[in-house]
């Protein structure tokens, strides 16, 4: 059993606890973290409360004879510029920020932390696997599209998880599914008759923070 | 055994005993090719009447962006003779309806092109939609829809 404090080593003690304490240098604050969707891609998206801001950042690795610096850098140019913007999450406003990291695929293995896009002179379609989990296929000419704009940031919005927004009719037509939706980046990549380009809306951002543990 | 298989069963015991009290009734028969990006093309071919008169519907969406609405469509009519009818009903109820191919079954794959058929008498009614690349073992019954609209 330990002695009991004398007087004077008690009197010590609280002396050293009275006593005014060093200052602590303030603690870095820690960086939101970065979440991925459950089935995959290279799509991270993080959250920052602190100062009201969602970052969305994916790498896509681009091959295929139509996959030039040129088309990378308008593929980047066109995500960014159509889904950068703000949302509302907690009342209150974000922003959004969307960076893409466009690589060109070399010689070597495939880029395993990106996301895989094939562009391929010749080839018309367009398609993209949902959440970037396998290839996506694009035209060598969706980047110079003036007529459809946003062709590649529609498919980097199946990239990010989400679903068209039309469905097709028997009759031919692709009817949107909320009919009162006006220049839906989900439904249309053409500007309407007033020049206004299609962009993502609230519900977009919300399903893909949603789906990316948010 | 499935809801498409008993209706299937119906229907074809129905063909098969009575064909013409079958095609008495109102009769659809449907080829529609649809899908991709937005803005992708889109073919339908239906076969619709009943009580012997049958048209053909040949229906093409395609969509010029330097135009207002961007959608443009065309459109073609023409008689279907019974028997022409009758023959694809046959193939229809034959492989088409019969099997389950690969292609049946959806996957990831956003903007993907679709084939879908239909057979519907009445209220009862079968469906097939095969994701692209489509069936290749599906090219006799594809002729045989384009050569009978175009009466051959």
């Amino acid at each position: 059993m330990a002695d009991p404090p004398t007087p004077t080593a008690a009197a010590a003690q609280a002396a050293a606890a009275s006593a005014p304490k060093a200052p602590v240098a303030a603690a870095a604050p820690c960086p939101p973290a970065k979440k991925r969707a459950a089935k995959g891609g290279s799509t991270t998206v993080s959250v920052d409360d602190v100062n009201h801001k969602v970052t969305i950042e994916t790498c896509m690795e681009f091959s295929g004879s139509g996959a030039t610096r040129e088309y990378a850098d308008a593929a980047k140019k066109q995500i960014e510029d159509t889904w950068s913007g703000t949302m509302t999450r907690n009342g209150r406003p974000y922003d959004v920020v969307v960076k893409v990291d466009a690589k060109l695929k070399g010689a070597g293995a495939a880029c395993p932390n990106c996301d895989p896009i094939r562009v391929d002179r010749g080839n018309a379609r367009m398609n993209q696997t949902l959440f970037g989990a396998g290839p996506g296929n694009q035209a060598a000419d969706a980047a110079t599209d003036a007529a459809r704009p946003r062709r590649i940031a529609h498919e980097y919005g199946h990239t990010l998880g989400l679903p068209d927004d039309y469905v097709d009719s028997p009759n031919g037509d692709s009817v949107p599914k909320d009919p009162n939706r006006k220049n839906n980046i989900m439904s249309e990549t053409w500007p309407d008759a007033e020049g206004v380009l299609p962009h993502p809306g609230q519900d977009h951002y919300e399903a893909v923070l949603k789906s990316h543990g948010w | 055994m499935t809801t498409q298989d008993s209706t299937l069963a119906l229907l074809t015991a129905g063909y098969r005993s009575d064909p013409q009290a079958f095609l008495a009734k109102p009769l659809l028969l449907r080829w529609w090719v649809h899908g991709g990006e937005p803005g992708s093309p889109s073919d339908v071919l239906t076969i619709e009447g009943s009580a012997g008169k049958f048209e053909a519907i040949y229906r093409r969406v395609r969509y010029d962006f330097s135009r207002s609405p961007p959608q443009q469509v065309d459109e073609a009519r023409r008689p279907m003779p019974t028997d022409a009818v009758m023959q694809l009903l046959d193939n229809m109820f034959g492989a088409l309806f019969r099997q389950r191919l690969p292609e049946e079954d959806g996957h990831d794959l956003a903007d993907a092109r679709q084939e879908q058929w239909d057979l519907q008498q009445g209220a009862r009614g079968l469906t097939k939609v095969f994701h692209e690349p489509f069936p290749t073992s599906l090219g006799p019954l594809r002729e045989r829809f384009v050569n009978s609209v175009r009466g051959r």
